[in-house]
């Protein structure tokens, strides 16, 4: 995957057959797992605080419901046109943002589920079965975030 | 006849750090990113880039501070703002908390 153009609100991507198919399995998957509780603050203990956390978490289970109901049209198949042996995907300024969120969530949520481990560079062969699925998940979408960000300003 | 003066009113001088009175009433928040092993770098200077509407030079400062030293302070800001920011780090799913900063 690499970027054919960019003008304007517009970005083409340049992809193989293979990784555009992969690309449409990873935001089939979204989401990974349940969302986990997130924190406000560290050291606050103000009751205000708590206040603020319960809004966040709403917020945030809102916020991962409309990535939800955005994701598929993401990868539809009217997004990618077929040139000799590539696809062109084609996506606008705000998808792409959100195409970036729905990859990252998979990611974190996968890294989660593997029990978030320090270091990433885990050898297959010691994943329980249940949780190789998980690892893939998580480099495949790592792959795709970092397409997505290289050789792009903004 | 004498003349009677007019007392006069001396401005009481400001100390040096004596906070302003709008400091007083209104406490402010440290927003701070933490470090993951698992948030890709050119992923964290994106958001911040969006998020803030810094250039390139200051996202990746606070990236790599983040990344080498454990945390980064991002912006000091009131209540309000900084629970606005928590927000949208979080909705990119960046660890990132509101601290008091007195």
């Amino acid at each position: 995957m690499k970027l054919a153009k960019h003008t304007g609100n517009r970005w083409h991507y340049q992809l193989t057959t293979q990784e555009a198919e992969h690309l449409r399995l990873i935001v089939g998957c979204f989401p990974v797992g349940p969302r986990h509780a997130a924190k406000i603050s560290n050291t606050d203990t103000d009751p205000k605080t708590l206040e603020r956390e319960k809004l966040l978490n709403e917020s945030l289970a809102e916020h991962r419901k409309e990535l939800q109901r955005k994701a598929a049209a993401l990868v539809a198949p009217n997004r990618f046109k077929a040139q000799k042996t590539n696809q062109v995907y084609q996506v606008t300024s705000e998808d792409r943002e959100t195409l970036l969120q729905i990859l990252n969530d998979i990611r974190i949520e996968s890294w989660r589920i593997l029990g978030e481990p320090e270091e990433l560079e885990i050898d297959p062969h010691k994943i329980p079965p249940d949780q190789l699925r998980y690892h893939q998940l998580m480099y495949v979408s790592g792959y795709f975030e970092q397409q997505l960000l290289e050789n792009a300003e903004g | 006849m004498a003349t009677v003066l007019e007392p006069i009113t001396v401005p009481r001088r400001k100390h040096k750090g004596e906070p302003r009175s709008d400091e007083r009433r209104e406490p402010t928040y440290f927003v701070i990113c933490w470090n993951d092993p698992v948030n890709l770098m050119p992923y964290v200077t994106h958001v911040f880039m969006k998020i803030f509407g810094w250039d390139r030079q200051k996202a990746e400062k606070h990236m790599l501070e983040v990344h080498e030293k454990g945390k980064s302070a991002l912006v000091r800001e009131s209540a309000e703002k900084a629970e606005f920011y928590v927000h949208q780090l979080q909705n990119y799913k960046l660890h990132a908390t509101m601290e008091p900063a007195e």
